[in-house]
C-alpha cells in the first residue's frame, strides 16, 4: 500500500511539477482577473483585452473563472491578494457580495478594476470600466425613428440586469425627442432566445398595429424574428437590438434584423487593463469609464463579420 | 413451561413455511430442532426473535399467552438467538459489538474503558480466551472467533431463552468442546435452549429432548435418548415414500465433462467426470460448498485445476467462456442470478442472444414463442413482467433461455427451491428431456430423495470436497444422511 | 493509536502538497501565516458541510440538498435579519434547515425510496423557495447588522478568522458525537450491517432521521456563514456545494458503501481540497489545469483507500 500511495503522489507531484514551472518561470510583476464564468465568449473576449497589455508590458496575468459561485470568487481573490498583485480586474458574481473583497484589497492597497458590470461600492474600487449601454439604447432608438418615424413600440425588458436598465433608459431618454414615437408595453423575456419568443407572440396577438421592437438584446432578439415570422409578420415588424454578436450581424445581414448596437469586450479589456497601468503610474483616474458601443446596420455589418 | 407455541402457522407469499407447527421448550433444557434445509427452523426461530410475525396460532410464555411484536419485545422476554448469518458491525470493535444497542454511558458519553473491560471480564467468565483482543476490529477476525463474539454478545445479558441456529459451523472442535461446557451450565441455570445443527453425533450427545420438522410440520418431538440416529434420520427424509421421481432413462454417451484437480478457496480438489445422458447428483448440506463449486465451472469464481470439454482443455475465465464450452448454468437463487426481474419475459428469453449484438424482432418472438411452447411457461404474453410470474414458470424461463442455445452440459442449481408441486413435476420433465436430447446433467439439490433419485450416479459433498462417489441405487437415504453430517 | 495510523496517509498527503507548494508559489507566499490563516477560513463552509456529508454517508445514505439548503437557510436569515434581528435570523435559518432535514429523514426512514431521489428532490425544492426571495436576486445585509457580519467576517484577536473557530466547535461536537456516544456506534452499526443493527434492536428511523436533520442543521450553519462572509444572502449560492463536501469526505477515507470513515478524516479531507484549490490558484495554474489535477487527486484518493481496505 505504502509503494502504492508512493506511486501515486509522485504522479500527482510530477504533474503539479509540470504546472507549477510554467508559471513560475514568467518575471514581472502580477495581475490577476476574475470573471464570473468563463464560459461565455464575451469574457473570454474582455480576458484576452486585459491579457494583450498586461504582456506587452512584460507583466503577467492569472485568470480565475469564479464558475457563477461568489464564495469561490471570494476565495480566489484573497488567494491572490495574498501574492501582492499590482491590481485586479473584477467582473462581480453578485455585485452585493464583493463587498468584504473589496474591503480586503483596500486593506492591502491593491487597486480593483471593475469590467462589464456596475458595483455598489464605488468609493472601493479604483474604476469601473464597462460598454455605454446608455448610449446603446440611444443609438437603437435613433436607428429606429431614421427609419420608422412614427413607430409603435414594444420593449422586452430584463429588469434584473444593471445593464439592461441602462439600455432601456437610453432608449426611453431619445424616444422622448421623437414624438411620432410610441411605446406600447414593456414586458419581462427574460434576455434569451427562449424567454423572448412566446411572449413576443402574445404581444404581437394583443397589439394588431406594433410594427417596432426593442428586444434588450441578440438572444431575445432572435427569439423576437422568430415568433414574428410564426406569426406571418415578417417584414412589417422592425427589430432593433444591443450586443453586436456574430450571429446577430448574420441575421442583419439576412435582413430579419435592423440593426444591433455593438459591445467591444477586448476593447473594455484593454482600457481596463491602460487606467491599471495610468494609475500605477500616478496618473489620476476617473471612476466611470464608459466604453463606447457601435451601430451596425446592413451597412457596415460586413466588416465587423469575422470568418464565414 | 417455559415456552409453547400452538399450532404456530407462517405463510411467504403462497409458500407455507410452517404450517400449525407445535413445539415446547422447558427451563433447563437444550432442546434440538432439526430438520432439512427448508423445513421451517429459521422461522420458527425468527418468529422467537420478534423479526417474524406468525399468521396464526399462539405463543406461551410461562403459560401466559403472549405476543413478540418485535427485537425489543424478544429481548424483554430475555430471548436471545445467535443467527447462522453473522449479524456483527464489521467496523466496531468486540467490546461494541457485544455492548451495541445497550452502551455503558457516562454522562451521556461512551464509557469505552468500562466497556472494555466488561468485555474482558465476559470473555474470561465464559472461558472464551479464544476471543482475543476486545479491542479488535471485527472485520480482522476470521469467521470463527466472530462466531465466538455473537456467542459472547448473546450470553452477555442474561438470556432466559437462547436460541443457536448452526453456531459450531465455523468453530475447530476444541471452541466447539468449550461452547457446550458454557451450554451445560447454563442449562443447569435453568437456561431454556433451541439448539439447531445439521451434526447428529453432536446433537444426540448435548440435547435433552430434538424434534423434528419436515416441509413446515413438526414430525414429532422426542427424548434425544430414547432417538436412534437411524431413527432421526429416517424422520428427517421420510417422504421418499409419498412422492414419485421420474428417472430419466440412463443412456451414457462419452465423457463431456472432466474435472481434475479443480481448487479454489471453496473448491478442495475436487475431479469427477460426467458423461453425455446422464445425471450426476451432488448432494450436501447447506454450507457444504456445492454452490461455489458449480459457479466456479460457470466460471464466476476463478479456480486452478484442469477442466476438460469432450477431451479437450478449455480455459474459463469469465461466464462467456463457459457458454462457449457449452456450459450453461441455471443459478440457485433465480431472482437475483437467474432473471431479469424488472423486464419482460420476452426479454428474459432472448438476453443470452442479446450477448452478441442486435436481435431482430422476428427471429425474437420465434424464439420467446417456441421456449413458452417447448415449455409450457403459463403467462398472458411475452411482455408479461416476469415478476408476476409464479415461482415455478420464473424458474422455467431461466431453464428455458439457456435450452435454445442447445448446451453440451447444463448444471441445476437447487432448481425446485421455493415452487410448487406442480411446477417441481414439470422440471424433472425437463431434465427427463434434456437427457433423452443427449445433455450432460450436473444436478445439485439439498432434497435429498430428490437428487438420489433423479440422478445416475451420486456425488456426496461435504467441505468443499467430494467425500464419496457411488451409484444412485446402490445407497440409501439414511446411508447418505450418516456420511453427509459426520463430523 | 490506530486511528493515527489509519489518518497518517492522509497527513503524508498534507505535508507533501504544503512543502510542494511553499517551493512553487512565487515568492515563498505560500508558507506564511496570514495565507494560512486565510486557508483556514476558506474551508469553513466545505468542512462544517463535509462534516453533515459524512454522517450521511457513514449510515449508506447521501444528502445531495445541502448546496440548495446554504441558500435557502442563508436567504431566510437575511430576509428576517432587519425585523427579527440577529439571534432571530440564525433561529430563522437554522429551522428552514431543520425542517429539510426532517423531510428528508422521514422519507429515507419511512419509505423505500432512496436517499439519492429523496435529497435529490428537496434541492430543488429548496432552490425553488430560495428564488422565490427577492426574485432571486441577492438580498444586502445592512452595514448596521454587526454581529451578523462578523460570524463569517470577524477574526478572534484581530487574528483567527471566526469561521474558523465556528468550524471547529462543529468538528469538536460531530466528532464527539460519532466517536463516543452510543448514537454514534449504532451510525457505524447501521452502515456496516443494516439488518444486524436492526436485529439488536436499534431504532433504525430514529436514528437515521436524527442524521438527515443533523447533516441539514450543519448546512443551515454554513448558510448564515456564507451570507455573512458575503455582506448579502445569494439564493442561487451553493450550486455545487454538495459535490465538494462529498470530495472532502471521500479523500478523507470514508467509504460509500458506508459503515466506514471517521470525522478527523473529513476536516483533514476537507484541508487538502482546500489546500489543492488555494495552493493551484497561487501557483498561477490556469484554471482548467486545476480542475483536471483536482479530479485526478479525487480518483487517486478514492483508489488508494479501496486498494488498502481489500
Amino acid at each position: 500500500m505504502n509503494r502504492l500511495s508512493l506511486l501515486f503522489l509522485g504522479i500527482c507531484g510530477a504533474l503539479l511539477v509540470g504546472c507549477g514551472k510554467q508559471s513560475v518561470e514568467s518575471k514581472g510583476r502580477l495581475f490577476a482577473a476574475s470573471f464570473q464564468t468563463m464560459n461565455n465568449p464575451f469574457f473570454v473576449e474582455l480576458n484576452d483585452g486585459i491579457k494583450q497589455v498586461v504582456e506587452s508590458h512584460g507583466d503577467r496575468l492569472v485568470t480565475l473563472d469564479a464558475q457563477f459561485n461568489s464564495l469561490k470568487q471570494k476565495g480566489d481573490v484573497a488567494d491572490v491578494l495574498q501574492q501582492q498583485p499590482a491590481a485586479v480586474f473584477l467582473n462581480p458574481v453578485n455585485w452585493e457580495g464583493v463587498k468584504g473583497t473589496l474591503i480586503e484589497a483596500k486593506r492591502q492597497n491593491v487597486p480593483v478594476i471593475v469590467v462589464d458590470a456596475p458595483v455598489n461600492d464605488r468609493d472601493l474600487v479604483l474604476c469601473q470600466v464597462a460598454s455605454d449601454n446608455v448610449e446603446a439604447g440611444r443609438l437603437a432608438c435613433e436607428a429606429l425613428a431614421k427609419i420608422k418615424p412614427d413607430a409603435k413600440v414594444v420593449i422586452l425588458h430584463l429588469s434584473v440586469n444593471k445593464a439592461c436598465i441602462d439600455r432601456v433608459d437610453g432608449f426611453k431618454a431619445e424616444m422622448a425627442k421623437h414624438p411620432g414615437l410610441k411605446l406600447l408595453d414593456v414586458q419581462e423575456a427574460k434576455g434569451t432566445t427562449e424567454g423572448a419568443r412566446p411572449v413576443m407572440r402574445d404581444l404581437l396577438g394583443r397589439f394588431p398595429d406594433i410594427n417596432a421592437v426593442f428586444p434588450i438584446n441578440d438572444p431575445s432578439a432572435l427569439g423576437c424574428i422568430s415568433a414574428i415570422e410564426s406569426a406571418g409578420r415578417a417584414g412589417q415588424v422592425t427589430v432593433v437590438t444591443v450586443d453586436g454578436s456574430q450571429e446577430a450581424l448574420r441575421t442583419i445581414l439576412a435582413g430579419k434584423l435592423h440593426s444591433s448596437s455593438a459591445q467591444f469586450p477586448r476593447q473594455i479589456g484593454k482600457v481596463a487593463a491602460e487606467k491599471a497601468y495610468d494609475h500605477l503610474a500616478g496618473k489620476p483616474v476617473e471612476k466611470d469609464i464608459k466604453v463606447p458601443v457601435k451601430l451596425i446596420t446592413r451597412e457596415n455589418a460586413a466588416e465587423f463579420l469575422k470568418g464565414p | 413451561m417455559l415456552l409453547r407455541l400452538n399450532a404456530v402457522t407462517k405463510r411467504f407469499g403462497g409458500i407455507v413455511a410452517l404450517d400449525r407447527v407445535d413445539f415446547e421448550l422447558r427451563a433447563g433444557e437444550i432442546h434440538a430442532l432439526l430438520g432439512e434445509n427448508g423445513a421451517g427452523k429459521s422461522t420458527l426461530i425468527k418468529i422467537l426473535g420478534g423479526i417474524h410475525r406468525p399468521d396464526a396460532g399462539e405463543i406461551l410464555h410461562n403459560d401466559q399467552r403472549i405476543e413478540i411484536h418485535d427485537v425489543a419485545a424478544a429481548d424483554r422476554l430475555g430471548i436471545r438467538l445467535i443467527h447462522q448469518e453473522l449479524s456483527l458491525a464489521p467496523n466496531l470493535s468486540v467490546a461494541e459489538n457485544v455492548f451495541l444497542g445497550r452502551e455503558p454511558q457516562r454522562c451521556g458519553l461512551l464509557d469505552r474503558r468500562r466497556m472494555f473491560r466488561e468485555a474482558e471480564q465476559l470473555r474470561d467468565e465464559l472461558g472464551l480466551p479464544e476471543i482475543g483482543d476486545v479491542r479488535m476490529r471485527v472485520s480482522e477476525l476470521s469467521v470463527a472467533r466472530q462466531q465466538l463474539v455473537e456467542i459472547a454478545r448473546a450470553l452477555s445479558v442474561k438470556a432466559r431463552v437462547l436460541v443457536l441456529d448452526e453456531p459450531t459451523a465455523s468453530l475447530s472442535e476444541a471452541e466447539t468442546e468449550r461452547l457446550f461446557v458454557i451450554l451445560r451450565q447454563l442449562r443447569a441455570q435453568g437456561v431454556g435452549i433451541i439448539y439447531i445443527s445439521h451434526r447428529l453425533e453432536e446433537i444426540q450427545r448435548l440435547a435433552d429432548r430434538i424434534t423434528v420438522l419436515r416441509d413446515g410440520h413438526s414430525v414429532g418431538t422426542q427424548t434425544a435418548a430414547e432417538l436412534s440416529q437411524t431413527e432421526l434420520i429416517r424422520w428427517m427424509v421420510g417422504r421418499e415414500l409419498r412422492e414419485h421421481y421420474p428417472r430419466p432413462p440412463w443412456m451414457p454417451g462419452a465423457v463431456a465433462l472432466t474435472v481434475r484437480h479443480l481448487r479454489n478457496a471453496q473448491v478442495n480438489d475436487v475431479s469427477f467426470e460426467l458423461r453425455y445422458g446422464e445425471v450426476l447428483g451432488f448432494a450436501g448440506l447447506v454450507g457444504a460448498g456445492r454452490t461455489e463449486l458449480a459457479q466456479t465451472l460457470f466460471g464466476i469464481l476463478p479456480a486452478d485445476g484442469e477442466i476438460l470439454v469432450d477431451g479437450r482443455a478449455v480455459t474459463i475465465r469469465q461466464p462467456s467462456d463457459a457458454l462457449d464450452a457449452g456450459i450453461v448454468l441455471v443459478p440457485e437463487d433465480r431472482k437475483r442470478k437467474g432473471l431479469v426481474m424488472t423486464d419482460s419475459l420476452g426479454f428474459n428469453l432472448a438476453l443470452p442472444w442479446t450477448r452478441a449484438g442486435h436481435v431482430n424482432p422476428s427471429r425474437r418472438a420465434e424464439i420467446v414463442n417456441r421456449a413458452v411452447r417447448d415449455f409450457s411457461i403459463k403467462a398472458t404474453g411475452p411482455e408479461q413482467p416476469v415478476v408476476s410470474l409464479s415461482g415455478g414458470n420464473q424458474q422455467k424461463v431461466v431453464v428455458a433461455k439457456w435450452m435454445e442455445r442447445q448446451p453440451k452440459i447444463l448444471i441445476l442449481d437447487e432448481p425446485t427451491r421455493g415452487v410448487d408441486v406442480g411446477a417441481r413435476e414439470e422440471m424433472f420433465g425437463i431434465i427427463r428431456r434434456a437427457v433423452e436430447q443427449g445433455m450432460a446433467v450436473l444436478l445439485i439439490s439439498s432434497d435429498l430423495p430428490e437428487v438420489m433419485n433423479l440422478s445416475h450416479r451420486l456425488a456426496l459433498y461435504r467441505d468443499g470436497r467430494i467425500v464419496h462417489e457411488t451409484p444412485s441405487q446402490a445407497i440409501t437415504a439414511e446411508e447418505v444422511m450418516a456420511e453427509l453430517t459426520r463430523n | 493509536m490506530k486511528t493515527l495510523r489509519q489518518l497518517l496517509p492522509l497527513l503524508i498527503a498534507i505535508v507533501l502538497l504544503v512543502a510542494f507548494f511553499a517551493f512553487f508559489v512565487p515568492g515563498g507566499r505560500f508558507l506564511t501565516v496570514s495565507n494560512l490563516l486565510d486557508l483556514t477560513q476558506q474551508i469553513s463552509i466545505n468542512a462544517i458541510l463535509a462534516f453533515g456529508m459524512t454522517l450521511a454517508i457513514l449510515i449508506g445514505g447521501i444528502d445531495l440538498s445541502v448546496g440548495a439548503v446554504v441558500a435557502l437557510a442563508g436567504t431566510v436569515a437575511v430576509a428576517v435579519l432587519p425585523h427579527a434581528g440577529w439571534a432571530g435570523a440564525a433561529v430563522a435559518g437554522m429551522g428552514t434547515a431543520a425542517a429539510f432535514g426532517l423531510v428528508n429523514g422521514t422519507c429515507a426512514a419511512k419509505t423505500r425510496m432512496p436517499p439519492f431521489i429523496i435529497t435529490l428532490a428537496t434541492m430543488l425544492v429548496a432552490r425553488g423557495t430560495a428564488l422565490r426571495f427577492n426574485e432571486g436576486r441577492p438580498l444586502p445585509v445592512p452595514d448596521s447588522e454587526t454581529v451578523f457580519l462578523n460570524l463569517g467576517n470577524a477574526r478572534l484577536f484581530g487574528v483567527v478568522p471566526v469561521p474558523a473557530l465556528i468550524m471547529l466547535g462543529a468538528f469538536a461536537l460531530t466528532a464527539l458525537l460519532l466517536h463516543r456516544t452510543a448514537f454514534g456506534q449504532h451510525l457505524y452499526a447501521i452502515g456496516g450491517n443494516r439488518e444486524a443493527a436492526r436485529y439488536v434492536g436499534i431504532p433504525l428511523a430514529r436514528r437515521e432521521t436524527t442524521v438527515y436533520v443533523l447533516c441539514s442543521l450543519l448546512a443551515g450553519l454554513a448558510g448564515l456563514i456564507h451570507s455573512s462572509q458575503l455582506y448579502s444572502a445569494e439564493p442561487a449560492a451553493g450550486q455545487g456545494f454538495e459535490l465538494n463536501a462529498i470530495a472532502a469526505v471521500v479523500v478523507g477515507g470514508t467509504s460509500f458503501t458506508g459503515g466506514i470513515g471517521t470525522m478527523p478524516g473529513t476536516l483533514i479531507g476537507a484541508v487538502i481540497i482546500g489546500i489543492l484549490d488555494k495552493g493551484l490558484n497561487q501557483a498561477g495554474v490556469h484554471f482548467s489545469l486545476q480542475y483536471i489535477i483536482k479530479g485526478l487527486v479525487i480518483l487517486g484518493a478514492v483508489w488508494l483507500d479501496v486498494r488498502r481496505r481489500k
